[in-house]
């Protein structure tokens, strides 16, 4: 009670006692600042309460990293358990089950496998991914089949997302996904645009993003950032016209290495867990 | 109970009816024209040149009211009859006309028929030699195409071959039953 009349006296030099009486006060202060069965007397040292208030917010933490997510290690083992139960269903097409950057599912499936995976997606009721988020590619050219396929998904019944990723090369077709996702239309009209691989049964492949007589796949890496061509207007024949580019500045490239290191924080990042899909089969085994 | 109902029912008529007299709207005043939203018809502007209304398996209707029968190759001012069956069938010698013109055209836009029909590679690459755009794709998107390249104004032109399979709206039927109706209609002074 001595502690409790310190509060009210302090508090009491800052709001006019007109306002609050003592015991107003008092069960105002015991509402809304008094921790449930702690003696108040520890929260108040001799200076004025309210300078001191930051003393309600300080608490004992062996937090190194705050700002870094924190890796929730029953779900990321629910999800690669999800993964693997996908993997077991689809025998056939799912080659690997990975998990990056800490709560990322990817299965990655044979190309032939795109269409019947996607539709097991989709329409399967302990997975219900009925929404396609996003269709990219990569272009790695030192692989054999340099294009990997990249099909985002999102369930909204779940709360949850998944990839799917398969491979290509610069000739082969990819069966499209419009049958299953109408979304896919335009997604796969870009990659046909920018990457250049081609997607049979689509509705319409044509470019979507390049100019008409545009030629090249600019996506690719081994397109260069300028391009080839560049337009202008040609007052003579009083149209544009289009010429091979020609820079002012021969092209630079910045490959500097900073003497600071950018991100200290994320020095060591959560390694990707990947499962052992042999191990784990029971069926025939994949090819 | 009823006579509560009663005033419900002349209230809930008061209230409509008070909606209803407030139905004609006030219509904005623009400051100036430049305000106000407009909609032009490409087809209908006849500066631009020469641009498809639509098309059919027998051939396509062209903005200035002509009906173009085949495979036609069509220029801004002009339209010919291209002399070519079907996509495969396409070679040096059928685009000869193209890259022979003055003033070089930029883009030539390709309408292959229907979606499935390849083109011989061998004169994709004749074209570029000829530095002349390719555009293939099939003749329902390709006369679009041919369309707003034409309305900016670029040098392009159209090679367009009809296609046998498409998809039909109620729209297209009811445009097609207007213009048959026009025909057939008797004009007055015909009546003798």
């Amino acid at each position: 009670m001595a502690a409790s009349g310190r509060i009210i006296r302090g508090i009491s030099s800052l709001v006019s006692r007109k306002f609050l009486s003592s015991k107003g006060l008092f069960l105002f202060l015991n509402t809304f600042f008094f921790l449930p069965g702690k003696c108040c007397s520890s929260f108040f040292p001799n200076k004025s309460p309210i300078l001191s208030s930051n003393a309600f917010f300080r608490y004992n933490s062996t937090e190194s990293r705050p700002t870094v997510r924190k890796n929730d290690a029953v779900a990321t083992s629910g999800l690669m358990d999800f993964g693997l139960y996908v993997a077991e269903c689809m025998p056939k097409y799912v080659q690997k089950v990975q998990i990056v950057t800490g709560n990322e599912l990817e299965v990655l499936v044979a190309p032939d496998g795109i269409v019947p995976v996607l539709q097991f997606l989709k329409d399967h009721h302990q997975c219900q991914f009925a929404s396609l988020a996003d269709i990219g590619a990569m272009d790695v050219p030192s692989r054999e089949n340099r294009f990997e396929i990249i099909y985002n998904l999102l369930s909204l019944r779940y709360n949850s997302r998944i990839r799917v990723k398969s491979y290509t090369d610069e000739l082969t077709p990819v069966d499209s996904c419009y049958e299953v996702f109408k979304a896919a239309d335009w997604y796969e009209r870009e990659i046909w645009d920018m990457y250049g691989v081609f997607f049979a049964n689509h509705p319409d492949l044509r470019r979507i993003l390049t100019d008409y007589g545009f030629e090249g796949h600019p996506f690719r890496k081994d397109f260069p950032l300028t391009g080839y061509v560049e337009v202008r207007y040609d007052d003579e024949v009083k149209r544009v016209v289009v010429e091979p580019v020609e820079l002012a500045q021969e092209f630079r490239k910045f490959d500097l290495s900073s003497p600071w290191e950018t991100f200290p924080n994320l020095r060591t990042l959560p390694a990707g867990t990947e499962e052992d899909l042999k191990a784990t089969q029971t069926g025939p085994a994949k090819q | 109970m009823t006579s509560l109902l009663r005033k419900c029912n002349t209230l809930c008529n008061q209230l409509l009816k008070g909606c209803t007299s407030n139905v004609s709207v006030m219509p904005r005043r623009w400051l100036n024209d430049m305000e106000k939203s407009t909609m032009t018809v490409v087809n209908e502007d006849t500066s631009v040149g020469l641009l498809i209304n639509s098309y059919s398996r027998a051939g396509f209707r062209l903005s200035n009211g002509m009906m173009a029968i085949g495979p036609i190759a069509i220029f801004p001012k002009s339209v010919l009859s291209w002399n070519v069956n079907t996509a495969e069938d396409i070679n040096e010698d059928s685009l000869s006309l193209f890259y022979t013109l003055e003033p070089k055209i930029d883009i030539l836009v390709i309408g292959v028929g229907n979606p499935g029909q390849q083109v011989s590679p061998k004169i994709i690459q004749y074209m570029k030699e000829k530095h002349i755009s390719l555009e293939i794709s099939p003749t329902e998107t390709a006369c679009a195409t041919y369309n707003f390249l034409n309305a900016e104004g670029r040098c392009v032109a159209g090679a367009l071959i009809p296609p046998t399979q498409y998809r039909i709206n109620e729209d297209d039927i009811a445009s097609t039953k207007r213009r048959n109706r026009e025909l057939m209609k008797v004009k007055d002074y015909e009546i003798v």
